[in-house]
């Protein structure tokens, strides 16, 4: 089981694709779990712990000069790490539909807003 | 064109961050430029965590523990057979063992995050860390300082016992247990590469064995003498059982890859081996020589029962010590069956 912080990386790694690396997962983290705030350091400390379960794996790209000429490490979802994000997904599907058939739609409509 | 941040701000913060990372982290930073104050305040909230990270993937607790005892056991006994007990208990001297000792804790964990892994550097670095307080020190408080011999002393101990701990154990603890097919050879290559450093260190423990018993065999007490002549004994032992269970031989790079993987689980199988019965080569006959290095005094004083009281200090941390290594064996030993199993 993953926590929820992990499930948001998971996820913006999933999204970005071949653009998945710390500033872009950050930024696409922060942009799910608003208006909760996100920094870097917390991202990197998430895809370290979750390179080392081997949820995820990383590589070095070439250097590029908007970088200052330096290399994006990039992640990319290792099977393991795609089954935790669906086992996730589906938990949370099973919440939902458990709550929205026991308080109704009125309910519903309001997490929506 | 975008700004990006001036060249000294860059190295000072380049500076705090753990090699491993630099290259990615100094980049992401480099993206997120706006201003130098900006820059400043998103490098000091992001490399924190970033050390922290480090530390937690390049250190073992278990490990860590066992090799605080090792060092804080390594100062005791320099300290009991250089200056005895006036200096432990009439000086303050545990507590003035300890400052070097914690210092090189320190250092132990940040040389894993930002040097090297190399037990023999590592152990080096953390090992010299612990002169940095005494430095300090002297300065300041001189009254708290180690005397220097029973310092070199105790650092050349600790490094030999942290050298062995890291030799057997660090390649063990870290990173994932998993090999995939495709990294064999890599990891056959890391073997061989590895094998003649391992050797080296635990050839240098064997150094400071023959040291202790050298330096024990030149004095004018009897006890000492035959403690030295031991010692020396023990040495040989060691040195004999470290030379016959040196690796199996070059490996041939360019093996078939069934064959590598053969040869990669033979290997694994060797280590175990060597890991089970740890006790019986390496660290039975070390911490046998250590006992015999501080205990000849109470056996020269066996009509002073006190002695034996103000060594019992000593004897605890050192069956505690040995209690864990035992249990840190037993994990050892059980995560490496675990990485020859995934082989099948």
């Amino acid at each position: 089981m993953i926590g929820q912080f992990e499930q948001l990386v998971l996820t913006a790694i999933m999204t970005l694709r071949e653009d998945a690396y710390g500033v872009t997962i950050q930024a696409k983290v922060a942009e799910l779990a608003r208006p909760r705030e996100v920094s870097l350091g917390a991202v990197y400390v998430t895809l370290d712990r979750m390179e080392e379960k081997g949820l995820v794996a990383s590589w070095l790209t070439d250097p590029t000069p908007e970088r200052g000429g330096r290399a994006k490490r990039c992640y990319r979802l290792e099977a393991v790490g795609e089954r935790a994000l669906q086992d996730s997904v589906v938990t949370a599907k099973r919440i939902w539909d458990e709550l929205s058939e026991a308080l109704g739609q009125r309910w519903v409509k309001e997490i929506g807003r | 064109m975008k700004p990006t941040p001036p060249a000294s701000i860059e190295a000072l913060v380049a500076f705090f961050i753990p090699p491993a990372c630099r290259e990615h982290v100094l980049g992401d930073l480099c993206e997120r430029y706006q201003n130098p104050r900006q820059y400043l305040a998103d490098a000091a909230r992001t490399i924190p965590l970033v050390v922290v990270s480090r530390i937690r993937r390049t250190s073992n607790a278990q490990m860590l523990l066992m090799e605080a005892f090792a060092v804080y056991i390594s100062f005791l006994a320099a300290a009991w057979w250089l200056a005895g007990t006036p200096f432990l208990y009439g000086q303050s001297g545990f507590l003035r063992l300890a400052i070097p000792s914690v210092a090189s804790m320190v250092g132990l964990v940040m040389a894993g995050a930002y040097v090297d892994l190399r037990p023999m550097v590592r152990a080096a670095c953390g090992v010299g860390f612990g002169f940095l307080p005494e430095i300090v020190l002297w300065i300041v408080r001189p009254d708290l300082t180690v005397p220097s011999w029973i310092m070199m002393t105790g650092a050349a101990l600790s490094f030999t016992m942290v050298c062995a701990v890291a030799v057997f154990f660090l390649e063990i603890f870290a990173g994932r247990s998993a090999v995939p097919a495709g990294d064999i050879p890599g990891k056959v290559r890391e073997l061989q590469s590895g094998i003649r450093r391992k050797n080296l260190e635990l050839g240098a423990s064997v150094l400071i064995l023959v040291f202790l018993g050298w330096s024990s065999l030149i004095t004018h007490e009897l006890s000492r003498r035959v403690a030295g002549g031991l010692i020396l004994a023990d040495a040989l032992y060691v040195g004999y059982q470290v030379y016959k269970r040196r690796a199996l031989g070059a490996i041939p790079l360019d093996a078939a890859p069934g064959l590598l993987v053969e040869l990669y689980r033979a290997e694994l199988q060797r280590r175990l081996v060597a890991l089970r019965e740890i006790w019986w080569w390496y660290i039975g006959p070390f911490v046998g020589a250590l006992l015999m290095y501080v205990l000849w005094v109470p056996f020269a004083y066996i009509d002073k029962p006190q002695v034996w009281v103000n060594i019992l200090p000593f004897l605890t941390l050192s069956w505690l010590w040995g209690f864990g290594m035992g249990k840190m064996t037993e994990r050892a030993a059980r995560k490496l069956q675990e990485k020859i199993d995934e082989l099948n």
